[in-house]
């Protein structure tokens, strides 16, 4: 189980996502719809892990994702974005994302996704 | 610096697609087919769309077809773009498709919803940004260049928000290609229309 934080400034997108990483038993710790309100709710809920939209008004999630480059015990982070291009994509890694969901999605791909991050390793 | 990138990357959209039609409607047909894809997934319908329809025309017409295209249009989420080249996207619904359509985005009984509320229009703003994205992605794809898209807007103001996105041309342009298409479920009344506007120099 793993403690997240969605960002995404869709009130439908955060719902969505909350019920799908709710009934995989991941503990929803909170939601922001925007960088800035990502960042500051981090460092008071200290999520394992945070699914990021890249578009979102102020800094987006690039901008978060620059914020929390080369920081130590950062969350990781997936990108969930309608954004599916290729140049965004690799920018993306590039900052750090661990993986890149492009939205529409299916339930499964953002639970598998996560239990690959979050499995213990041996 | 940035504007001579600008303009080379709008070249290279407009040798690879503007220079042509057959090349202009395989990217209307991947676009239209990415767009209708994502919608199948969203509703979880079977969607039908015909083909789309690629016209060239000058940039003063663009606001009277635009207008003629999305009559019976309530809700609009529009979404601009820029890059290969500038221009903007257009989901549309009339006001009995957008009620049936939020029923099916949050797993509501047929004709439950009533009013549009935040939530319900937040459904619809990220349903048709998604679609309008993976539009952007294939018309991408197909001309060898990229887009960088903006925040949607959602309105309930169609004449408003067309007269918007069509006040000005952006500099250097003076023809839109249109890339239009509708769409339609099997088994509920959700019917809707959609496009891309690309702003283009006529005399590339």
């Amino acid at each position: 189980m793993a403690r997240i934080l969605i960002v995404d400034d869709s009130i439908y997108m955060r719902q969505v996502l909350g019920k799908i990483l709710k009934a995989a038993g991941h503990h929803v710790v909170g939601e922001a719809d925007s960088a800035e309100s990502a960042y500051q709710q981090m460092t008071k809920l200290q999520p394992d892990l945070i699914t990021l939209d890249l578009v979102m008004p102020g800094e987006g999630g690039l901008g978060l994702l620059v914020r929390l480059d080369g920081q130590k015990d950062r969350p990781k982070v997936i990108v969930v974005s309608a954004v599916g291009q290729e140049q965004q994509i690799e920018t993306a890694l590039g900052l750090g994302a661990a993986d890149f969901i492009v939205k529409p999605f299916d339930a499964g791909t953002i639970q598998q996704t996560i239990a690959g991050l979050v499995a213990p390793t041996a | 610096m940035a504007l001579l990138r600008s303009r080379s990357r709008q070249s290279d959209f407009l040798s690879a697609a503007g220079g042509a039609i057959t090349t202009l409607r395989s990217m209307a047909f991947e676009a239209t087919r990415a767009g209708a894809s994502s919608l199948t997934k969203l509703t979880a319908s079977e969607l039908a769309t015909p083909p789309a329809h690629v016209s060239l025309l000058p940039q003063p017409a663009l606001s009277t077809v635009l207008a003629t295209e999305l009559s019976g249009i309530t809700a609009i989420t529009t979404m601009s773009f820029h890059g290969g080249a500038p221009g903007f996207g257009i989901v549309g619904l009339d006001e009995a498709a957008s009620l049936a359509l939020v029923d099916l985005l949050l797993g509501r009984p047929a004709g439950a919803t009533r009013e549009l509320d935040n939530l319900a229009e937040s459904a619809l703003a990220e349903t048709a940004n998604i679609a309008l994205n993976q539009m952007v992605t294939a018309a991408a794809r197909a001309s060898g260049t990229s887009f960088k898209t903006a925040l949607p807007k959602f309105g309930l103001d169609v004449s408003h928000q067309l007269a918007e996105l069509t006040r000005t041309a952006p500099a250097g342009t003076d023809h839109a290609v249109i890339v239009s298409s509708a769409f339609s479920t099997t088994g509920h009344d959700v019917a809707g229309k959609m496009c891309l506007v690309f702003h283009v120099s006529g005399s590339s």
